[in-house]
């Protein structure tokens, strides 16, 4: 059993350049991610979802309330947890294959032949087989994500947290990413949950999506996504795919558009 | 992914920091050729004509001799030079002396600056401790320690070691403290979530992330370890390039004062090269 759970979780911190200002990021929420669910967190930018992913990765404490993963509070980042960013952020000066071994050799001491047979294994899984000595600066933005994608479930880890990864891809490379993902998850069922502002890849992607607020962010509708796996893009035109992107459609528009009035951009009417 | 095939075959076409600058076409090296051949020219004749320092100012020709002689023990016939004996093929002794002074320097300035630099940029606590004084002593300039050094370490290498570390230290310091504070924080996330310790990151992401920013503190502390060995040679050594170099002054012998000017230059060039060579695999992945 693998699940995430957050009880009522503030984040509160000073706003950058005005250190009077409070930025109110998360009030009280409440999430559970159960065992090999895949569960995309759906919001506006600045919602607090990557605030949210960031506090079950470790990277940051909560200023109250609990972040639980199996029952232990979160307190580091750990390979059981694996992070999916949204720029990659792999090592520029590693090759494919030495970003690939990283996890393996640092979290167990892995090396020999026996890693250098799983590297080989995961980096055809991602299909960059042909890429293995290129450094990062020689790739697509696609094929970064690749290795980024690689480098994690190479520890197999319970956990994936998935923080936009395919967010500043193009529109073709995404959907391809998106197939990559949904047949290693259909294989190889961990415990997801995917931080995204896209609609289609929310519902292509989970079983349950979450729709969050705007700022501060908590939780604000939750729909199951009742459609058939193995999924493809051919799904977009069943009847009960388009009746749900209608609803979330329309719960995010609000959202959105509180978002704004928020940042000052609509009206004048701020905070109301 | 058609885009990102052909980006990845512009590796074998880019061009090393090596090749890169020497590739120059015929036309350009013609015209790089103009203004030495003026200069030596110029030289030949105010040496001969004894225009310049009442013809103490030795021509280009005995300056070549001289060298010929301090590096080989060769007699050139040029008109008017006379060989030393006291620096006849000594050139390697000397030029193993100064480097000797320079590398025992520059390796023990670089590695105490790259170990607080390191520190100083990882750890807070570290920083408050060494930071403030280091950048205390560092505006005193390399040269204005020298009484000092001589007075400690008395005449020789140890001074001229000691002067080198000192010069090296600083530019390497501020260099590696700037590269390692400015590692990307995402770096850092990834390498503690796919599970590596503390230390680990130290020296498998942090380390390599500043190289860029440490190798130039690196370039730039070598040449000013050898402006400062020259110093300290100058003044309280009985060997190297640089005593040379005040020891011809003091006999009148120009000649072999410019001799030993230009062995500094070449030197100087070749351990630039060297460093640039040395770390130019390791730094591939930032020329983009």
């Amino acid at each position: 059993m693998h699940t995430i759970t957050l009880d009522g979780v503030e984040v509160e911190f000073p706003k950058p350049g005005d250190p009077t200002t409070t930025v109110h990021a998360l009030a009280d929420l409440n999430l559970q991610v159960r065992d090999q669910e895949f569960m995309c967190l759906l919001g506006p930018s600045g919602c607090g979802k990557s605030t949210a992913l960031n506090l079950i990765a470790g990277f940051t404490q909560p200023t109250s309330g609990s972040v639980t993963v199996d029952g232990a509070t979160v307190r580091r980042p750990g390979p059981e947890r694996g992070v999916v960013f949204q720029d990659a952020t792999i090592f520029p000066w590693m090759t494919v294959r030495e970003n690939v071994a990283f996890g393996p050799k640092v979290s167990k001491g892995a090396g020999g032949a026996e890693l250098k047979a799983l590297v080989d294994e995961y980096i055809e899984r991602v299909g960059l087989g042909a890429f293995g000595d290129h450094l990062p600066h020689e790739l697509s933005g696609g094929m970064r994500q690749r290795v980024g994608l690689a480098r994690v479930l190479i520890n197999d880890p319970p956990i994936l947290l998935m923080d936009e990864p395919f967010g500043a891809l193009d529109a073709q490379t995404r959907i391809t990413m998106q197939e990559l993902l949904l047949e290693l998850w259909e294989k190889d069922r961990k415990t997801v949950l995917f931080v995204t502002h896209d609609i289609d890849e929310a519902l292509i992607l989970s079983d349950r999506v979450v729709v969050m607020s705007a700022r501060p962010g908590r939780i604000r509708h939750t729909i199951d996504v009742d459609l058939p796996r193995p999924r493809s893009h051919e799904l977009i035109t069943d009847p009960a795919y388009v009746s749900l992107r209608h609803e979330l459609f329309e719960e995010l528009r609000d959202e959105s558009h509180r978002a704004d009035q928020l940042e000052g951009l609509v009206g004048g009417k701020a905070g109301h | 992914m058609t885009n990102s095939m052909t980006s990845a075959r512009t590796r074998s076409a880019r061009p090393s920091i090596l090749t890169g600058r020497w590739r120059t076409s015929a036309s350009g090296l013609g015209l790089a050729l103009v203004l030495p051949v003026i200069i030596a020219i110029a030289w030949e004749i105010a040496g001969r004509q004894n225009w310049i320092a009442n013809g103490l100012f030795p021509p280009l020709s005995s300056c070549v001799a001289a060298l010929a002689n301090w590096v080989a023990g060769w007699q050139l016939p040029i008109d008017g030079f006379v060989a030393s004996n006291v620096y006849s093929a000594t050139w390697l002794t000397h030029v193993g002396a100064s480097v000797g002074r320079v590398l025992t320097g520059f390796v023990l300035g670089a590695v105490l600056a790259i170990t607080f630099g390191v520190l100083a940029g990882v750890s807070s606590v570290a920083r408050r401790m060494v930071d403030p004084t280091i950048n205390a002593i560092r505006p005193i300039s390399v040269t204005g320690w020298v009484p000092l050094a001589l007075i400690v370490f008395g005449i020789g290498d140890k001074p001229a070691v000691f002067l080198t570390a000192l010069a090296t230290f600083f530019p390497v310091y501020v260099n590696t403290f700037a590269g390692v504070s400015r590692v990307d924080a995402g770096l850092l996330r990834a390498s503690a979530m796919l599970g590596a310790s503390r230390a680990r990151t130290v020296r498998d992401i942090v380390l390599p992330a500043a190289s860029p920013s440490l190798v130039t503190g690196l370039r730039v502390a070598s040449g000013i370890a050898w402006t400062t060995v020259v110093v300290a040679e100058i003044l309280g050594a009985k060997s190297g390039v640089g005593y040379v170099l005040i020891d011809s002054y003091n006999q009148f012998r120009f000649d072999y004062v410019i001799a030993a000017m230009a062995t500094l230059g070449l030197l100087g060039y070749v351990t630039d090269r060297l460093l640039q060579w040395v770390f130019a695999d390791a730094l591939r992945w930032s020329d983009r």
